[in-house]
């Protein structure tokens, strides 16, 4: 059995690796692409992406009780 | 509208004739690919939900579920991000003096060739196969004076419309920079024998 916790920390820690990797793409991005709208329009809807996921997911997981305990392998058992 | 200012080697002076991106329908590949990333989630959900309705007997499995596919969406729109951003970076610069082919091929990693438009001597297009018949794009090689290796850019919009602008930008370009050097060292004597 596993405490839903840990898929939590898990996905946190892949936000924040994820942040890092979307913040150094964006400044690529925006340093080498040449000042025009096309460039901050495109960061622009990309940011908007990632919040609209970020925020959908943690709005579907606002109830959730995260001391929970799972087995994901008594499921894939019954096969 | 391009500030000439963030181009490698800026000079105040320069003035900017064109910036060229490859073909818009060069990105259909990625589109597509996005399409099918985005609905494999959605796909994954009604298929567990029509076999395997007993998935969603237990909440947290389905907690589960909706974490894993949130770092999918996440993941898959990055990857779009930088594969556009590939696309974006990769650019061919034409300015009253020189031009840039700025060549990215990671997302840190970016080789730019520049020459000065004085110096290209020839201009050839390409454009083969069906698709970049049908919507007008192939490449451009462009051959300058002195340099072995010609300028390669890939999936250029128009380019035969492309390769007369450079060749008859390089011409008055070519004039200007005579011009430029008789004014500074004036006219050549031609000695009589």
């Amino acid at each position: 059995m596993i405490s839903l916790y840990v898929f939590l920390i898990a996905w946190l820690v892949f936000l924040g690796l994820y942040t890092i990797m979307l913040l150094l793409s964006a400044l690529q991005l925006l340093r080498f692409g040449v000042s025009g709208a096309g460039t901050y329009l495109a960061t622009l809807v990309f940011f908007v992406g990632v919040i609209l996921v970020v925020v959908g997911t943690g709005a579907m997981l606002r109830s959730v009780d995260w001391q929970q305990q799972i087995n994901l392998f008594s499921w894939i058992n019954a096969f | 509208m391009l500030d000439l200012r963030h181009l490698p080697g800026s000079d105040l002076q320069e003035k900017q004739v064109f910036v060229l991106r490859a073909h818009l329908i060069t990105l259909l590949p990625l589109l597509m690919t996005a399409l099918v990333l985005f609905a494999l989630p959605p796909g994954l959900y009604a298929e567990l939900r029509v076999l395997t309705p007993e998935f969603f007997d237990e909440p947290a499995r389905v907690v589960v579920l909706l974490l894993i596919i949130s770092a999918f969406f996440l993941a898959g729109w990055l990857f779009l991000f930088q594969s556009f951003i590939n696309y974006w970076l990769d650019m061919l610069i034409v300015t009253d003096k020189r031009i840039l082919d700025i060549d990215q091929t990671g997302l840190f990693s970016r080789t730019v060739s520049e020459t000065r438009l004085y110096r290209t001597q020839d201009v050839t297009a390409e454009v083969t196969g069906f698709w970049p018949s049908l919507f007008d794009y192939g490449d451009l090689f462009l051959q300058t004076a002195g340099e072995a290796e010609r300028f390669h850019f890939k999936n250029i919009p128009h380019p035969n419309h492309v390769a007369k602008l450079i060749l008859d930008f390089a011409e008055e370009a070519r004039k200007q920079a005579l011009g430029e050097a008789v004014e500074e060292f004036g006219m050549p004597n031609k000695e009589k024998k």
